[in-house]
Formats: structure tokens, sequence, C-alpha cells
């Protein structure tokens, strides 16, 4: 009875720590990084293999394209809380409300742009086939698609 | 008397037909019917004897070890390869969030 649960044990034993040290060494790869700043860019480094020359040339396309994003982002915000506050003050159609809503267009079509330009930047530091891989990526998301299942897999 | 030729040959042509006992068949049938009610308990006897008999033994030891790298190598992949697809996502969202001017626009309070 002894001998079978020294057997029976150390057979859990050797189960457990065969678990874990699979895991580890499969998850020793994965780049778990934080919310934060410049946190997603370490993933992307890993993702399409950047070497530190295109990771120095991508960091500083990312870090120019900040506050540009930021300038649209805030008057995005601004275009729809003037649309909401037009909307709250009147019963019916006014070219104001008119104007607002092709403002708002307006500035969704130069956030794309804007997007869009800074990608075509950053992929042209990549390898060909890495920049084609970006690429798709952010194109998913330009059509409103799923950017992993777009972008393939990393090499 | 004892090298008697005519008693040999008439022994080794004697040929015994034992008459089955006379409850032969139904004690037969009996012993089967007994065995099937008990066929539950026959298994645990049978489960038991591998279990503290024959297991401990080396082949029986060495085959477990092996089942349990398996299945432990088998479970952590299938996990591992969950979580990396999960941690892709999130990273592609995060990044696509931290460019995306209108994405960043749905994280701020209205």
């Amino acid at each position: 009875m002894k001998k079978i649960l020294v057997v029976l044990v150390l057979a859990v034993a050797v189960g457990v720590a065969s678990y874990r040290i699979s895991y580890h060494c499969a998850m020793s790869s994965v780049v778990i990084t934080p919310d934060g700043t410049d946190a997603e860019l370490g993933w992307l480094k890993h993702e399409f293999a950047l070497t530190p020359a295109q990771y120095e040339k991508v960091l500083a396309l990312h870090h120019a394209y900040r506050p540009v994003c930021g300038g649209h982002c805030a008057r995005y915000l601004a275009a729809r809380a003037h649309l909401q506050s037009l909307l709250e003050g009147n019963s019916s159609w006014s070219p104001e409300v008119g104007a607002a809503i092709e403002e708002i267009a307006r500035i969704r079509g130069e956030c794309r742009q804007s997007m869009l330009r800074y990608a075509y930047d950053v992929a042209a530091c990549m390898s060909p086939e890495e920049g084609r891989r970006y690429l798709d990526m952010i194109r998913a998301r330009i059509l409103s698609e799923d950017p992993v299942n777009m972008m393939g897999n990393p090499r | 008397m004892k090298d008697d030729p005519k008693l040999r040959q008439t022994l080794q042509a004697w040929q015994v037909s034992p008459s089955a006992a006379p409850d032969f068949n139904n004690s037969v049938w009996r012993r089967v019917t007994a065995e099937e009610d008990h066929g539950l308990a026959g298994i645990w006897t049978r489960l038991g004897d591998w279990l503290f008999v024959h297991l401990p033994g080396p082949v029986y030891i060495s085959a477990l070890l092996c089942a349990a790298i398996v299945i432990g190598f088998t479970t952590a992949s299938l996990k591992a390869s969950r979580a990396r697809d999960h941690y892709r996502a999130e990273h592609v969202r995060q990044y696509l969030n931290s460019i995306d001017p209108l994405a960043m626009t749905e994280n701020m309070p209205r």
C-alpha cells in the first residue's frame, strides 16, 4: 500500500514538473508587456523581427506620430461634442447639424489617412516580407476586419 | 505377479469413462450465474490485484512515469498555444489603438 502511494505521488510530481517545464519553455518567447508608452513597440520589435537599426527608426517614427495622432483625437472629440450639443439644442434639421456631421466625417478621413501614411513609413523600415505582414494588419484595421487573422503568423 | 504381461496389457487398454455427477449441469449453471452476479466485485478484485501487485513493478512504474510526462507536456503545449494566441491578439489591439486616433477617442471619458 505504501509503495503504491509512493508510485502515484511520484507520477503526479513528474507530470506536474513536465507541465511546468514545457509551459515555461513554450512561453519563453512571448513578450508580455504592460499597457503604457512604448510597451506595444516591444511587441512590434519581436513580432516583426526588427533589427536594432530598424527598431530605432520605427521608434523615431512612432514618437513623431504620437502628437499628430493626439491632435486628430482632440479634434475628433471636439467635433463630436459640438454635434452632440447641436443635437441636444435642436429639435429639427439645421444646416449647422449637417456641417457638424460633415466635419466629423472629414476628421475621420484625415485620421485614417494619417494612420495609413504612418503605417507605410513604418513598413518601409521593415524587411519586405515583414512590411507586407505589417500592412496586412493595418489594412484589416482600416477595413474593420480581424487584424490578427489578416497578418498571418510570424516566421 | 508384478511383471505379469497379460495384466499390464489389460491395464494399458483399460479406459475409464466416468459418468457425470447427477447434478452436474445444474451445478455448472449455478456457478456461471454466481460469477455473473459477482462481475462487478470481480472487476474490483482484478483491479486491486493489478494496482497492488503488478503496478509497483518496474515495467508499470516506467510506463506510468512516461504517461505522466506525456500528459504534462501535451497539456502544457495546448495551454501555452492558447495563451500565446491571447497575448498576440492583445498586443495587436494595444498597438493599433496606440496609432489609431479614432480608437483613442473610444478609451477617453465622454
